[in-house]
């Protein structure tokens, strides 16, 4: 909870923390000395005094690690480097070969591509804490396994998680794309403090993020969401098959010229 | 009658012609605004939200949003309030960071065995 009122509010003084906490001055000494020993706090020097004992001011070290997040789409991978306040540090975007880009193929090329982004900034590999992958396609996000994703070479019930577990020395998430980006939309974007959303894509392929009571809803398969089969009015339904479009997405596509 | 011929590059060009007054291009829109506005009335019905938000290439269009808007009109119930995305193409590498950044801030206050 302290750490939240540093990230959010900024550096502080020791008796802001309680006064804003509610926490007794011990308490607050004692997480604030647990936070230091981390390398997550550090002192900033004694703050501007009004008269009697200067406040002792702390800081957030949001510059202790940083985290990665990727987006792999059928024709690029994306990547955006940030620090531990979600501060921008670095993107970047590369092309992908829709036939030649095998799992493996694109686990090397995302290994890659991340240690020059932290090279770039000074960072040794050790500094990345996390990394997460978005896929189009349903996930088991437990397992880190993407079932079925039909753009790309041999893209079925690829154990994506441990593949990059090699390349990278940080754990590592795969998650739905949709998914993902209703997380950013909920802690970053137009659904701030809504705890029921829906957040659709229509793009390359049709899909929802479901926000059910703050919490991200997936399903019992991995599957909620997948709008793109719902049924589209005077149009009968299709048995939902993962290599075939749904048929609410085949009439989102452009009509023939 | 004859037809002026438009070239279009990307699906969400078609909107843009529709907003523009293009009258081909409304229709367009307005069919595939239909066929969005009964996929937002049932997930209203399912999960009664407070907000659904268009994302996407296609999606998060302004043109879209409207037409949308104004078929839900009407409704007394499975009311939902419908938006763009704010964060448009960057919405799933921030969801990504977002996603790592609290673990990642655990993880050092947890340190495993055998960290030093």
């Amino acid at each position: 909870m302290l750490l939240k009122l540093l990230r959010e509010t900024g550096p502080c003084s020791r008796a802001d923390l309680v006064r804003a906490s509610g926490l007794s001055a011990p308490s607050v000494t004692n997480v604030v000395a647990h936070l230091a020993s981390a390398g997550l706090v550090e002192p900033l020097g004694e703050g501007d005094s009004t008269g009697g004992r200067p406040p002792d001011i702390v800081r957030f070290r949001a510059e202790r690690g940083c985290v990665a997040g990727v987006e792999i789409g059928p024709d690029s991978l994306d990547f955006l480097l940030a620090d531990l306040n979600g501060r921008e540090l670095g993107r970047s975007r590369i092309a992908l070969e829709r036939r030649s880009s095998t799992p493996p193929a694109v686990c090397a090329q995302i290994g890659k591509q991340i240690r020059g982004l932290l090279r770039k900034q000074k960072r040794p590999e050790d500094q990345l804490l996390g990394l997460v992958v978005g896929v189009p396609a349903i996930v088991n996000v437990d397992e880190g396994v993407v079932f079925a994703f039909s753009a790309l070479k041999d893209w079925s019930n690829v154990s994506l998680g441990v593949m990059l577990a090699r390349e990278v020395k940080c754990d590592v998430t795969v998650e739905n794309d949709t998914n993902l980006a209703a997380q950013g939309e909920y802690h970053h974007g137009a659904a701030q403090g809504e705890r029921n959303f829906v957040y659709i894509t229509i793009g390359e392929g049709v899909g929802a993020g479901m926000f059910v009571g703050g919490n991200l809803h997936r399903g019992a398969q991995w599957s909620a969401g997948e709008i793109g089969y719902l049924c589209v009015p005077n149009i009968s339904r299709e048995h939902p098959a993962i290599h075939k479009h749904g048929s609410s997405k085949r009439h989102w596509a452009p009509p023939e010229s | 009658m004859a037809r002026t011929s438009v070239k279009v590059n990307r699906a969400a060009d078609i909107f843009d012609l529709a907003a523009a007054g293009n009258a081909r291009a409304r229709r367009v829109l307005k069919q595939r605004a239909t066929i969005l506005a009964d996929v937002v009335v049932d997930l209203a019905l399912i999960l009664n939200p407070s907000v659904i938000l268009l994302g996407g290439e296609v999606g998060n269009h302004p043109a879209l949003l409207q037409e949308v808007e104004t078929l839900l009109q009407g409704s007394e119930f499975g009311v939902v309030r419908v938006g763009l995305s704010a964060l448009g193409s960057s919405a799933v590498l921030w969801g990504a960071i977002y996603t790592a950044l609290d673990p990642a801030i655990l993880g050092l206050l947890q340190p495993s065995e055998s960290a030093g």
